[in-house]
Parts: structure tokens; sequence; C-alpha cells
């Protein structure tokens, strides 16, 4: 059986087409891909039942506020506060719910990647039932605070990292019309609230009484400290050519096509991607920072696994372990979420014929490739070493970021 | 250089070495006097000869039929390969010079023997055990080793 | 001793931490007690001995092919070169020479051994800088090698397939053939290893500069195989003292140019070309005969020594073998390459990043097996 040609894989590689179940996995993927197409150009623009939606729950609060004798103004204030409450909930929702199929994903691309299956038996279809198992497995796992441990520090660290990651999905515009909050300021609010997160690491690893902690706890400071101005920088040519702080103002500043000539026919979306240089220099610089920000390889010293043994989250088990897992997960898609807005033109269709398929769809493909990189970084490259990862950043991307404000001034007068 | 171009070198730079009676197969094995000789001889070989590398350093326990250990030491002469090898006899509880100071690689490989045979090395930066475990006592490798009982038995 | 397991009194502004015994990089269990300034190393003391076993002591209890058992159990990543030296030995006590065939297979399986170990190095090696993906690649060919020796021997780590006297079997139907595509398919992979990891920049910068061993450094701390080879000195076994049927085979030696952590790895890497070169050329020139020369039931060679070396995976591998005249050995002791290639942490350590301990460590490619036998 040794001997045998179905255990040596070469074959296999070489006539792939031939064989039932690569035919058929490829059938598959074709199949949703369509389905979802077709899910998406039948649902049609989701936003537009937001005002709707609104103004149906203020007029039932208005009306059984009347019933029960209260002031219209008080009803009306109640309505909002509900229609407030329940995007919140959905945001936070789907927010939270999120990283168990990211994990998912996580682990058949890489996988797949690696030349093996990744989970194929629980749940019967690829595995998709294993992370909620895992999410499961955690949440009931013992929950330790060591002795050694600050206690308060060591027990609200991993709420004070997840939080701002829930809170900075409200200004992102999930498509047109279906933001949480329209926010003016919309940038600098993501921004500030991403900063929070550094404490949150800062308070694992100090509050955690344990060498290794400690030092993952200050790495990480000063790496996640230091790539924030990068990340900043690089989305200052996007505000002047876009003008507004405004996700959703961004986002429609690109929902234009450059057309060819003579013909008039679009060939190329204005996604601020696309824009000569300034736009490449921008989204790399951009995507490398939030590379860092989240800490992911090649750029995840503070829980190098060989050398510090998980670094700052060594000390956690059970609900807190899986509250950091979920805050990384989380700032990956809203690092994905802010990479498509700000260069991908969010929910804007490529083409003018595609744009029977809704904006929240062409979001969340952005959305789901932008994943996708990150992933496909985490399992391609080594780790940077840490005062190689500074010198990254302080002397070779922000050099890059001025000089790419200054690019985009050239532009703007031009 | 042929083995008998190194044993004239030897004998007129140190009469009282010569070869060992019991030669390793296809190696030639000379005998160093004392221990004194010791050091002298590994530097020559280093310096004059070639002989740059140390090989192994190593004990073989003869105590039940001469009360010594034999110790033997192996060289070689990079890059063309050719062996030399060097034994010492040493009385039972003994100690002999150690070769550090002319090969850092006989730092470990003299712990070694320390530790497996009670060998002890003058002029070793740090000599202790380094195989055997802290609790255990004695030289295990010595034919008269008892092996006491300890808390994993 | 007491001093090594508290923290010795240290001035406030180093610290003093323990890489392993249990820490996933250490390959094995290894402790080194590190003093750190910071993140850089002042003092570094590899302390070895976990895994001992006493194989040495073992061995003069037991019969001379019993030992071979024994010598599996060695560097147990590459078993079929820690058995050759063992036979070699006795054989030479013995006075018998195994027959051709034979010589030519021990080179097809020693070099097929140093293929799967460098395949595992590679792979564990891209582990402890980070980078997940050549890990399982090359587990998958280092599976077809296991592969091949499971029809060969029906074993997958420990072979005792090299006995004295000869090897244990012949080579079943077939099996040349599937070498031969495994080889072709190892050919395809080596450029791909190359893009993914040699040649990545990360991987550059992390390894080029680290871990600088120069010739002098690597001869007197007694370094052997890739580690020498990488810091410039052209001395490999196989070309300097042919064994077996070595003498057949043409191959190139890779040989380093400034000792870094990342020589080291290459010299691995261009060494798993070469080893398939040589198999592809003993599986052509594979002469016909017997495999197993006449050697008596109870082995009792006359009294004599013998040291005999191989040029294992990680260096030279050296058994020195002491008869009476019993059918037990009376004395064996294993030069191990792990073992002399560990110590020149203690000077190499020093100076570095606590994040290039294992870059270092790793590329010195120690198997603790064998260190501590």
């Amino acid at each position: 059986m040794i001997l045998d040609e179905r255990f040596w894989p070469d074959a296999v590689w070489k006539g792939r087409w031939s064989l039932p179940r690569y035919r058929n996995g490829a059938l598959w993927i074709a199949g949703i891909a369509l389905g979802a197409a077709a899910l998406g150009a039948a649902v049609g623009e989701v936003g537009r039942f937001g005002s709707p939606a609104q103004h149906w729950i203020v007029r039932h609060c208005v009306a059984y506020g009347g019933l029960l004798g209260l002031a219209p103004g008080l009803t009306t204030s109640a309505g909002d506060l509900l229609w407030i409450l329940v995007k919140t909930g959905l945001v936070i929702t789907v927010v939270s719910a999120s990283p168990v199929f990211l994990v998912w994903w996580e682990r058949k691309i890489s996988a797949h990647m690696q030349s093996r299956f990744g989970p194929m038996v629980c749940g019967g279809f690829h595995g998709w039932l294993q992370c909620v198992a895992d999410g499961v497995k955690l949440l009931l796992k013992e929950n330790i605070t060591p002795d050694a441990a600050d206690p308060w520090t060591h027990r609200l660290a991993p709420a004070v990292a997840v939080v701002p990651a829930l809170l900075a999905f409200a200004p992102v515009s999930f498509g047109r019309e279906l933001s949480a909050a329209d926010l003016d300021v919309g940038t600098l609010y993501v921004f500030a609230l991403a900063g929070v997160s550094v404490l949150g690491l800062m308070m694992a690893g100090w509050g955690s009484g344990n060498k290794y902690s400690l030092l993952g706890g200050l790495r990480s400071t000063a790496q996640m400290v230091s790539y924030e101005l990068p990340r900043s920088f690089s989305v200052v040519p996007v505000l002047m050519f876009a003008g507004t702080l405004d996700l959703t103002g961004i986002v429609e500043a690109q929902a234009d096509w450059w057309t060819l000539p003579l013909t008039g026919i679009a060939f190329l979306p204005r996604w601020f991607v696309f824009y000569p240089v300034v736009g490449q220099l921008a989204f790399a610089i951009f995507l490398i920072a939030s590379v860092a920000e989240t800490n992911r390889v090649p750029f995840d010293l503070p829980e190098a696994e060989s050398e510090l043994v998980s670094g700052f989250h060594t000390e956690y088990s059970g609900i807190k372990f899986s509250l950091f897992f979920m805050a990384e997960y989380a700032y990956v898609l809203l690092a994905s979420c802010l990479a498509a807005a700000f260069f991908l033109g969010g929910g804007g269709a490529p083409l003018p014929w595609l744009t029977f398929l809704p904006s929240w769809w062409w979001f969340l493909a952005k959305v789901l490739v932008m994943v996708f990189l990150f992933m496909w970084f985490r399992w391609t490259f080594p780790r940077l070493r840490v005062d190689r990862l500074m010198d990254l950043n302080w002397k070779f991307l922000l050099p890059w970021c001025f000089a790419n404000i200054a690019f985009a001034g050239l532009a703007l007068m031009f | 250089m042929t083995d008998d171009e190194v044993l004239a070198k030897l004998a007129a730079t140190f009469p009282k070495a010569d070869k060992a009676e019991t030669q390793i197969k296809g190696i030639l094995t000379l005998r160093a006097a004392s221990g004194d000789d010791l050091v002298a001889l590994a530097r020559w070989l280093k310096d004059k000869l070639g002989f740059d590398y140390l090989d192994m350093i190593t004990a073989v326990d003869h105590v039940a039929e001469r009360k010594a250990f034999e110790l033997v030491y192996c060289f070689t002469q990079l890059p063309a390969g050719q062996r030399v090898a060097l034994k010492l006899e040493t009385p039972d509880p003994g100690s002999v010079p150690s070769l550090t100071a002319v090969f850092p690689s006989a730092d470990w490989q003299e712990r070694e023997v320390f530790d497996l045979f009670g060998v002890r090395f003058q002029g070793h930066p740090d000599l202790r055990k380094i195989l055997t475990p802290d609790f255990l006592e004695g030289h295990p490798l010595r034919k008269d080793y008892v092996h006491a009982k300890d808390r994993f038995d | 001793m007491p001093e090594l397991l508290a923290s010795p009194p240290l001035p406030s502004d180093r610290m003093f931490i323990n890489l392993g015994p249990q820490h996933p990089s250490t390959h094995g269990v290894l402790r080194v007690g590190l003093t750190v300034e910071g993140e850089f190393i002042v003092k570094a003391e590899p302390d070895v001995g976990y895994l001992h076993r006493g194989i040495e002591k073992l061995c003069e209890s037991r019969t001379y092919p019993q030992c071979v058992v024994l010598a599996d159990r060695l560097d147990y990543v590459s078993a079929m070169t820690n058995e050759l030296p063992f036979c070699l030995a006795a054989e030479t006590l013995l006075g018998v020479e195994a027959p051709e065939r034979a010589q030519d297979l021990r080179v097809i399986v020693c070099e097929l051994n140093r293929i799967a170990s460098h395949l595992l190095f590679f792979g564990t090696y891209g582990i402890d800088l980070g980078a997940f993906t050549p890990f399982l690649h090359a587990f998958r060919e280092r599976e077809m090698v296991l592969d091949l020796f499971e029809a060969l021997c029906g074993g997958r780590l420990t072979y005792n397939y090299i006995r004295i006297g000869g090897v244990m079997k012949d080579l079943p139907e077939g099996w040349g053939d599937l070498c031969r595509r495994f080889l072709t398919h190892l050919g395809e992979r080596l450029p791909e290893y190359d893009e993914l990891l040699s040649f990545n920049p990360i991987f550059l910068d992390r390894t080029r500069e680290v871990g600088l061993l120069d010739r002098r450094a690597a001869v007197s701390w007694g370094m052997t195989g890739p580690n020498l080879r990488a810091s410039g000195v052209d001395y490999d076994l196989r070309k300097a003292a042919p064994y077996c049927g070595y003498g057949k085979v043409a191959f190139d030696t890779a040989v380093g140019k400034r000792g870094s952590c990342w020589d080291r790895y290459y010299c691995r890497v261009r060494e798993m070309a070469q080893s398939a070169r040589i198999v592809e050329q003993a599986l052509g020139g594979l002469a016909a005969g017997p495999v197993m020369a006449k050697v008596p039931k109870v082995l009792k060679p006359p009294p004599g020594e013998a040291y005999a070396h191989v040029e294992a995976s990680r260096g030279e591998l050296g058994v020195y073998m002491v008869s009476d005249g019993g059918a037990s050995p009376a004395r064996v002791h294993v030069r191990a390459p792990s073992f002399l290639n560990l110590q020149v942490l203690g000077e190499l350590l020093v100076g570095a990043r606590i994040a290039d301990v294992v870059a270092i460590l790793g590329s010195v490619d120690i198997v603790l097996g064998e260190c501590d036998r």
C-alpha cells in the first residue's frame, strides 16, 4: 500500500483537473460566488430601509407613548434612542460574530497554502463549525488570574483591548446609507479609538506579573505607538483629495469613473488607489502600517510564539484569551474596512455596468479581499526583529509618508 | 605526512613519548609518557605539525586490570583529514592537565569525562557535571559503579 | 548544582532569563541560561543533559548487533547515519568488509536520510523565525522519504537497517523508480524553497549579519559539518576520507563565506541538492551481489580498538569502540557533533539580542538526543 500511487501527491498536482474532487471544489466556489451575486442583485440597496425603519420605530414609540399619556417630545426622543440602540446592536453583533467566520477562513486559507486541508469534520461541510466549537471550548476553560498578577489590571486588559474595536466601527459605512453614525469627523474618531487599544496591551503585559509578558507588552506598546504615525499620515493625501474627514464623503468622492478620451467608455473607477503615484504609495504604507498595528506577522513580535511563548497574552486563558483573540480579528476587520473605504472606493462598483450589484455587496467583496491579503501575509513571511521593525517605521515609512503628502499637494495643484 | 614521518619528528622532540601498545585500527596512536608532556605534545601537534582540530576526548576504564584510566585524544589535520590519536594513562583517583588553553573545544568533553569517570582536569575553567542529573552521585561509566536507588526507582 | 537552579545575585540592571527546557524553539530539551541587559545578552550558559539516557553505558551490556539498535536513538532525526559508524567500527574490529552492493545501499539510505534531516531543519528554522508555511512544505517532502524507508525496512524514524556486515535486506521491486520520482519532485521544490524563504528580504535581514563565526573560531571550537563549512573550511569527510561507496559518486561541497546564520542555513539547503545528486548516481551504479557479508551468529571480535567516523547530517559522527574479545564491547564512545557544536553558543550569543538567540540556536542545528546520548 505504501508504494501505491494515491499516496504520492506529485501525480495529483500534475493532473489536478482530472480529479473529481478538484472539479467539484471549483464548481462549488463558482457556485457560491454566483449565488452571492444573485442574492446581492435580488436584495438591492439595503440602506434604503434605514430611513423608513427609523420613522416606523419613532411612529410606534409616539403612538404607544400617547396611549400611556407621555409627552410627544419624550417619545420621539425615546424612538430615536431605540433606533440608535438597534443600529448599535446590529454593528456589535456583526463585528463580534465575524471573528468566528474569519478564524475559519484563516484556518482554511493557511491549510490550503500549506498543501493540507484544515478543519474538515466538525459540522460537515469543510468544518465550518470548528471555530464555534473552539469558541465554546475557550469559554468553558478555567479563568485563571496568576498570584503574581495585578488583579484588576489583569482582568480589565482584555476589555480595554476589545471595546475600542467595537466602537470604532460606528462611522464605517458598509454601503450606501449604511453607517451606524454619520460622523463628520469619522476618520479622526476611528484613528483615535484605534490608539486606545495600546493601553489594553500594555495592561496585559504589565499586569501578568511575568517577565516574558512584560517584554511582550513593552514591545507591543513601542510597536503600536510607532506605527500609528504612518497609518494616519498615509491617509492624509486621501483626505486632501476628498476634502472631508467623513467616511461617507470619502467614499462618495471615489464614486466616479475615468473614461477613455474619445469614446467615453469608463475603464477605471476613480478609487484613490489608482491615483498615479500618490494612491499606490499611500495604499502600500497604509497596508504595512495596518498589519503592524494589528500585531500580525510579519510584525507579530509582541506575541512571537517561538521566542516569548505568546508574549503579552501568555497568562491568559478562557474567556479573557478569547477576548484578545476577538480583538485581534476585530482590528483586522476594521483595518480592512478602512482600506476599502479610503482606497478601494467603499461601496462603489468598479465599472458602471456592474452597479446592479448593490453597494454593500461590493463593500463586502473588497473587505474580504483585504482580509485575505492580511492572511496571505501571515503565512508567507517570517517575522521582523524588533529593532528592524522600528527602523522600518521611522526611517522608511514615515519619510515616504511625508513625501507622499508633498506629492499629493503637487497633484492637487495640477 | 606519513605516519613514519610523524614518529620520526616525535622521537626528535619528545623522546619519552612513543607509539602506543594498542593501536586504534587505521589511526597512528601515540602514547604520552605523563601528564606534564600532554599539553606540550598537544601544542606541538597543533602548531608544528598542523593537527589543529581536536576531534575527541574520551576515557576507557582499565581500573580492574591496570588501576588506571586510559585517556584517548584524537586530533585531525584539516583539510586533508589525517588523524593522530594520543593516549595517556592516569591512575585511578588522578588528575590530568586540561587542554582548554590549547583547544577551546576540549571544554565540554573534559567535563563529560569528569562527569562519567571522575578524572579531574587541572586548569579547567569550570569543571562540573554536564550530562548526569544533579542528584546523581558517583561516576556512572566506571566499571565499578553501582547504581544507588534514587527517587525515580 | 544548586547555583544553576536559582537566579544568581545580579546587579539591578540585568535580568536572568531561562530559555527552556520547555520552550517552543529549543529543538529538544535544552536550557540556556541568559543574563540579559535590556535586549542584549551578556552571558549565556547552555545546560545539557536533560536527554541523557546512558547509551554508552548501555552498550557495554548489549551485544554488538543490539548496540546498533541503540545507535538509532542518538540522532533520531537521521537514524541511518547513526547506525553506520557503529557498523563500520564493528566491521573494522571483526575484519570483515560489507559487499559492494551493501556499500552502495548504505550510501543511498544515508543520503536520503540527510535530505530528510535537512528538510526538518529547513522547516523548523522557518518556524523559529516566524515563517509557518515552509515547515509544512518540508514535511510533505520528508513524508515521502519516510514512506520510502517504510517500504524498505518497515521503520519511519528508527530503522535498524544498516547491520554489521551489510544491510538488512535488498531493495523491494520498484523502489528505485519511486526513489527517482521523489528526487525529481524534490528538484522542482528546492527552487520554490529558495523563493519562499532563502532569499526573502526579511529572512536575510534576520540571519545575514547574525551569529558570525570565522574560520579560526569554528575550527578551535570543534565545529563540524555544515557549521564548519559555512565558515569557509572546505572539509567534508565524504571527500577527505571516503567511506562506503562515496568514492564512486561525484558531488560538490557547499562552502559558505562568512559563517553567518544564513551561510549555515544555506549550506544545508545546497547539501540537499547535492545529496539528491548522489542518490541518483548511486541508484544508477548499483552493484549486483549479496547485501550481507558472512558474519558469525554471535559476534566476538578479537581484542582491539577502532574509531569510525562518518559525515552525519549534523557534522562528523564518530564511534570509538574498544573490544576485549567478549560478546559486548568494553567501551563505546560516541563523538557527537551536536555536543561539540553546542559549546560555541557560550561565545556566539554574547552581544546578540534576545530575538537573535533563536536564530543562532536554530542555525547550529542540534539534536539533543545526539548531544546528550
